[in-house]
């Protein structure tokens, strides 16, 4: 066989490997697609009143899950775009943010589960107060990865919390999300941002999850120039820090 | 617009998605028939006769594409219009589902089921 055919044919495997891929990001984005599709029309249902009258403040939670939802939906689709064009580029609308607003709207959006859990949720602000340039969208898909891993991965105890702090500077933002416990060895901290991987303990631990998340936090700081550090420890727990680098204006 | 007297058949695996498409057609108006695999869509497409046709492409047993090349190459059915309403979302799927006779391709978790509901008078107005 010459080298030109053997070339050939390695490209054919090649070729033959990124549509099995392709095929297979498909039929997961389908998989996820099907439940997300029923709480959407559920929940539009119930807001339209056609399974009977719903209070003010039912209409309100019924709004900011089908809000949640939709955010679901549309994430699936733009990593499926973004798996297919094989780039794990997302398309940016940078807008001045405001990133404690931000943190306490996805706060509200973890309440009835960290009660549920007796973890509080607790933020602290330090600094004189500034907007960031930034993508809202996604910022808040980093800050919810970030806080759904804290709850699920704290150990249950009476006396743990979720702590998430804002430090402003005149170089820098910089956002922290801690909790207790780890679910990773020290050699799997320089891993977690890669696609698909999850400390030992946490695959070994009832807690579902992808390891997508912090991939994707990953990514989308890197493309806001930011940076994202992770450190976990059994002794002093798990903390991500997010560092915005870059000019921001007063509040 | 009126609805009565015109009918519908969706088939459809998830039950759930299913259970709650037929609740918002039959408030619509429409006379609802639906099956859950492929094979029994077929089964009830020929015993109903449907004005129009809700298709999963996703489906147990026959998919959605070769329930659309079944229809395409039987002429009783000719006049039936297709919805297809899938999660599958891609170029080719859609332009395969065209080629096949599909009217109209719905990706479900883009739409509401006030936005089928319109679409489906559209189609039977």
């Amino acid at each position: 066989m010459s080298s030109n055919e053997i070339n050939n044919e390695r490209i054919a495997i090649l070729e033959e490997e990124i549509k099995a891929q392709s095929e297979f990001a498909s039929m997961i984005a389908h998989q996820l697609k099907t439940p997300l599709t029923g709480t959407k029309w559920a929940y539009k249902m119930l807001l339209d009143g056609e399974f009977g009258p719903i209070t003010l403040e039912q209409k309100k939670v019924l709004n900011e899950g089908y809000k949640n939802n939709e955010r679901m939906i549309a994430l699936i689709d733009e990593m499926r775009q973004a798996n297919k064009t094989r780039t794990w580029c997302f398309h940016y609308n940078m807008a001045s943010v405001d990133v404690e607003e931000l943190i306490k709207e996805v706060m509200t959006e973890f309440i009835p589960v960290s009660k549920n859990k007796m973890l509080p949720i607790l933020l602290r602000t330090n600094g004189t107060p500034c907007k960031i340039n930034a993508d809202v969208a996604k910022l808040r898909i980093v800050i919810e990865n970030l806080i759904d891993n804290a709850i699920k991965y704290s150990p249950e105890d009476s006396n743990n919390e979720i702590s998430i702090s804002i430090s402003y500077d005149d170089k820098q933002t910089t956002i922290s999300v801690h909790n207790a416990g780890t679910t990773t060895t020290a050699e799997e901290n320089n891993l977690v941002f890669k696609k698909s991987i999850r400390g030992k303990q946490a695959k070994e631990s009832p807690v579902g999850g992808t390891g997508f998340g912090l991939f994707t936090a990953h990514r989308i700081i890197n493309d806001h120039h930011g940076i994202i550090k992770f450190e976990s420890s059994e002794k002093d727990g798990t903390t991500v820090t997010i560092i915005f680098p870059f000019a921001q204006t007063k509040k | 617009m009126t609805t009565s007297g015109k009918n519908i058949l969706i088939i459809e695996d998830d039950e759930f998605l299913l259970s709650l498409a037929v609740t918002k057609l039959q408030k619509a108006g429409y006379d609802v028939e639906s099956a859950k695999d492929g094979e029994d869509g077929i089964k009830k497409l020929a015993e109903t006769k449907p004005d129009l046709l809700i298709l999963d492409l996703m489906l147990p047993h026959i998919d959605g594409f070769e329930i659309l090349k079944q229809i395409k190459s039987d002429t009783k059915f000719a006049g039936m219009r297709i919805v297809v309403f899938s999660n599958l979302g891609s170029d080719e799927d859609i332009s395969k589902a065209t080629k096949l006779g599909a009217n109209d391709y719905m990706v479900k978790s883009s739409f509401t089921l006030d936005e089928l509901v319109a679409k489906i008078d559209e189609h039977l107005k």
